[in-house]
């Protein structure tokens, strides 16, 4: 028997959740392929959520409905705010989660959305001029309008353990095969990526009482816009060891058994989260890398050693561990590993994550070359919006560079690709200043309610965040303050360098807990005009048309290379030429000159 | 048959006034008319003698013709040599007009190269501040820029912005890594200053060029009544300033351009400088004196008196003139130049020597104003002062919007090499 839905969702990771979630509430009939329906929203690595970078992507996907920041508070073990002396914009809370809690927390609510979820391995898609009609699983075909693909490591999978080389997406897990085929049809780029992950140790076999406690911050703060409405589980601390000289010797001496240094591995791996034969080889001169301990859970006795994923097999992984302090006498539950997948090269996608080549197929996740859940989650939610709106017939949703990292991240991928596993970063966006975690629910807030993506609780949140903020400014406007023989407003004083935050805050009457954010919303408001002057330019762009260039080969002051990307991607107007790889805002002025020079042709 | 270009143009190639010919440009799509009557083929690149008829005479002129694509425009263009006389230029421009031509804009014949592909925007810009240059050095500044002197300054102060915001992205993205040890504000800052110094010399050398404002300043100065003001009309060769027997006649201060073959020269005359006075105008006509005298570009100091010595504030800067040399020839000692203002003698070596001086290079190097403004507002940025919690994004953000002004520059600034530097020299990863 044949299935027919609007939106089929392949993948129950957490690019697969945020997709189906977001089908669900805009209102589409969807439905969810996974492999094994109790390992639905899985945390396969460290178990936390968030960091710098990464919560403003949760905050993101939270501001559009989504579901990762509330999993997040519901199952959240420790709680901490990071960089909290670097300035609101880098500020970022970082939750550790109880791994399983997490997953029943996701499969809770996707029961609660009463959404379809099949156990199945898609092998092929069936496709007719263009346009994929039918996802085929081994138990059944399942027809729909439009398709979200989201295979993690699965596509083509193998995990490595020293010399050992075995197929699996994750440890004794199968992959996923058949799609390769499907895909070489496609005539795409595979690329292939490695990860890897820290041998698991047993709770009860390790000395606490000699490591570093790192306990969680003494303020209660959430993921989720919707803050208290999810109390979080009882809260515990993680603790901090560091290898010795002992682990090093170790590594070194048998450096030749890891399957990253023996030649197995084809894959490239994240330079952020390099294995600790990679720290050990590459920094030579360091005697000692510090290892976070980390619970995986309330119940569970796993504990992640944070900082030492490897690709040694299990006796040497035995050896080093436990010369580490406080690790003596661990026994290892899960032994590390590295895995390599391949990863379709993001190039080929549409910033809606929708494959160029396909009308209905769109990607997510680490299928698109990138890492870590917040990454995968936002993508989930760029692809499940847009395959939506293409099933809905409504115009495609692209989130801007200028007021999302969700912009900065499908920008990034689908113009410049990946070399690595990519991560996001602070760094990677230029609007920093005005993209803080504390005003996703802004940045969002349009776009969702828009979409149908907002329902009336968060609805109401939000516009509650908003008076509170309202008032701040009215008292900060109303506030007068001798300063000489001038009288300014506290207004002025935000942005000041000799008042700090604390100094305005005591000038006014009455504050709410919203007036650190009122406060930087002011501060940084140049940013802001900023913001919009590049967005004005980006429409200016977009009013440059292209469509007179038949051949950029005429156009004198561009390189070959430029030439011929431009002959191939045949850019609508300005504003997609400046996402073609390669062209730099100079290439951009000589196309715009090369315009004013046909136009003086033209009109003469 | 007719040409092929935009709507049909005309201009004066050669210098308006006087001269042995004159030269009538005429480019784009020019009436077939035209070219009969001239009774030249449009496609034959060659030179034609014709005698053309303006109805009330006719002139004999050599007609060039340069077909399009291979001229200075791209399009079809004729040149005009008649003989080199301002009417019957006019007549051409009449007779060119009635055949539905009209006269070109300013820079209308290299816009036009530069649309057909002739030449580059850069040339073009290139080509404007060549003809534009008025001194040597402004010259040399155009080569400096070209050659990427500049260039590799504004990289080195980029290099160096980049190795802070290194440090400071770094602290914002890393901050939870064992590797990245927490820095202090005043650390940053302190490297900040150091990148701001060089911006400041980089400023400090390098003008903005800026028609005009290079025109050199010389001013006269010396002792009431000794022949300044004289001087003064001997340079430029006609009375300007009053001259008299009576010490202190000149007030206030008299400027005129002296055009040097090709460069000019601003020449002003001054009140002479004497401690003994009591009248009111000429001490603040002394005031005057030595204000212009601190912000000329060079001094002339004027003497009768082979014995004076030259005030100290002056000297360094003074070129030293004994004038009525006709009276008392100067002593061989003498170190300045005699010279005569009555009879003459001397001045052209003086005329000779202002030109030098004139054309001498003052130390700074110039850049296009664009350029100058650039480095301007990224000192002003980077001069920003950040705040106190938020020092470390704001700084950042600083640090990469001037940043952007100097890409603007050259090059652009790209992230992942800023990551790409923060993995070499930080080992990252939990």
């Amino acid at each position: 028997m044949n299935s027919i839905f609007d939106l089929v969702v392949i993948g129950g990771g957490h690019a697969g959740v945020e997709a189906v979630l977001a089908g669900k509430r805009m209102g589409l009939n969807v439905a969810l392929i996974t492999l094994d329906k109790t390992k639905t929203g899985r945390m396969s690595c460290n178990p936390a959520i968030g960091g710098i970078g990464k919560t403003h992507l949760a905050k993101e996907i939270d501001a559009l409905g989504g579901y990762m920041a509330e999993a997040t508070d519901l199952s959240g073990i420790q709680f901490r705010t990071l960089n909290k002396k670097k300035g609101p914009a880098v500020q970022a809370t970082r939750a550790q989660a109880d791994k399983e809690l997490y997953e029943k927390t996701i499969q809770a609510k996707l029961k609660k959305e009463q959404i379809d979820v099949f156990e199945d391995e898609v092998i092929d898609f069936e496709e007719k001029n263009c346009e994929v009609f039918a996802a085929v699983g081994k138990n059944k075909k399942y027809k729909a309008k439009a398709f979200v693909l989201t295979t993690g490591t699965f596509l083509n999978g193998a995990i490595l353990i020293g010399s050992n080389k075995r197929e699996g997406g994750r440890i004794d897990e199968k992959k996923a095969s058949g799609l390769e085929k499907f895909f070489d049809k496609q005539n795409l780029m595979l690329g292939r990526l490695k990860t890897g992950t820290p041998p698991r140790l047993a709770r009860e076999t390790i000395n606490f009482e000699v490591l570093e406690e790192q306990p969680g911050d003494q303020e209660v703060c959430y993921m989720s816009f919707l803050e208290n409405k999810n109390h979080h589980p009882k809260q515990v601390s993680c603790y901090i060891t560091k290898t010795n000289k002992r682990t090093h010797d170790i590594i070194k001496k048998n450096i030749k058994k890891s399957a990253m240094y023996s030649g197995l591995i084809s894959g490239v791996g994240p330079r952020y989260c390099p294995s600790i034969e990679d720290k050990i080889m590459r920094f030579s001169s360091k005697d000692s890398h510090q290892i976070f301990v980390e619970p995986e859970g309330l119940e569970s006795n796993w504990v992640y050693p944070n900082g030492i994923s490897t690709s040694l097999p299990r006796e040497v992984q035995e050896e080093y561990i436990r010369s580490i302090e406080g690790f003596e006498s661990a026994e290892i539950l899960q032994q590390g590993y590295a895995v390599e997948y391949d990863y379709i090269d993001p190039r080929n996608l549409e910033k809606t994550l929708r494959l160029k080549n396909l009308k209905n197929l769109f990607l997510a996740g680490q299928i698109n070359g990138t890492t870590g859940y917040e990454e995968a989650g936002a993508q989930g939610m760029v692809a499940g919006i847009n395959a939506s709106l293409l099933v809905q017939k409504k115009a495609e949703w692209i989130p801007q560079r200028q007021n999302s990292y969700m912009g900065v991240l499908v920008d990034d991928l689908t113009r410049f690709g990946v070399s690595e596993p990519y991560r996001m970063f602070t760094s990677r966006a230029e609007h920093r200043l005005v993209l803080r975690q504390d005003n996703a629910d802004e940045r969002m807030f349009e776009a969702g309610i828009h979409m149908g993506l907002i329902n009336k609780e968060r609805e109401e949140v939000f516009l509650k965040k908003q008076k509170e903020k309202k008032q701040n400014l009215e008292q900060l406007r109303k506030t007068k303050i001798k300063f000489g023989d001038q009288i300014k407003t506290a207004h002025d004083l935000c942005k000041r360098n000799d008042f700090t935050m604390e100094d305005v805050k005591g000038t006014l009457e009455k504050t709410n807990k919203r007036f650190g954010e009122t406060y930087y919303d002011i501060r940084y408001s140049g940013y802001v005009d900023k913001q919009r002057r590049e967005l004005e330019k980006m429409r200016n762009l977009e009013e440059h048309d292209l469509g007179l260039i038949f051949d950029y080969a005429e156009v004198v002051g561009l390189s070959g290379e430029v030439k011929e990307k431009l002959n191939k991607t045949k850019p609508k107007n300005l504003l997609e030429a400046s996402g073609v790889e390669g062209i730099t805002p100079a290439a951009l002025n000589v196309l715009a000159i090369h315009l004013k020079k046909i136009d003086a042709i033209r009109t003469s | 048959m007719v040409g092929k270009g935009l709507d049909p143009i005309f201009a004066q190639g050669s210098a308006p006034g006087q001269s042995a010919i004159a030269v009538v440009r005429l480019s784009g799509k020019l009436p077939d008319s035209l070219y009969d009557e001239l009774k030249i083929y449009e496609d034959e690149r060659s030179f034609f003698l014709r005698e053309i008829n303006f109805g009330d005479f006719a002139d004999s002129c050599l007609v060039l013709n340069f077909p399009a694509p291979g001229s200075y425009t791209g399009e079809s263009m004729l040149e005009i040599h008649s003989h080199g006389n301002q009417l019957i230029v006019a007549e051409i421009f009449r007779w060119l007009e009635e055949r539905g031509l009209r006269e070109a804009e300013p820079g209308e014949f290299s816009k036009r190269a530069f649309l057909n592909n002739k030449i580059s925007l850069v040339q073009a810009e290139g080509v404007s501040l060549g003809i534009e240059a008025e001194t040597k050095d402004q010259l040399v500044a155009l080569d400096s820029f070209r050659s990427g002197v500049l260039s590799k300054k504004i990289e080195n102060v980029m290099s160096q912005l980049n190795g802070v915001l290194v440090e400071l992205e770094a602290q914002l993205d890393f901050s939870d890594e064992e590797d990245v040890i927490d820095t202090k504000s005043g650390a940053i800052q302190d490297s900040l200053s150091c990148v701001l110094v060089e911006l400041a010399d980089l400023l400090k050398n390098y003008g903005p060029f800026e028609k005009n404002s290079l025109k050199k300043r010389v001013v006269l100065v010396g002792r009431p009544n000794v022949g300044k003001s004289s001087i003064f009309n001997s340079l430029l060769n006609e009375d300007v300033a009053i001259v008299s027997q009576e010490a202190g006649t000149t007030r206030d201060i008299v400027r005129k351009v002296l055009p040097l073959s090709g460069f000019e020269v601003e020449v002003e005359d001054t009140a002479g400088l004497r401690p003994e006075t009591n009248d009111a105008i000429e001490k603040s006509g002394m005031v005057l004196t030595v204000k212009a005298a601190e912000s000329a570009d060079f001094l002339i100091y004027v003497t009768d008196d082979p014995e004076e010595i030259v005030p100290k504030e002056f000297r360094d800067r003074s070129f030293l003139v004994f004038n009525k040399c006709d009276l008392n020839p100067a002593p061989s000692s003498f170190s300045g130049l005699s010279v005569s203002a009555k009879t003459g003698e001397g001045i052209g070596v003086l005329l000779e020597k202002l030109k030098s001086l004139a054309t001498s290079s003052s130390g700074q190097k110039l850049i296009s104003e664009r350029t100058h403004k650039k480095l301007e507002k990224a000192m002003k940025i980077l001069s920003k002062e950040a705040g106190g919690a938020d020092f470390f994004e704001m700084t950042a953000q600083n640090i990469r919007d001037a940043n952007q002004e100097l890409n603007e520059i050259y090059g652009e600034l790209d992230n992942e090499k800023i990551l790409d530097q923060i993995f070499n020299n930080f080992c990252i990863g939990k």
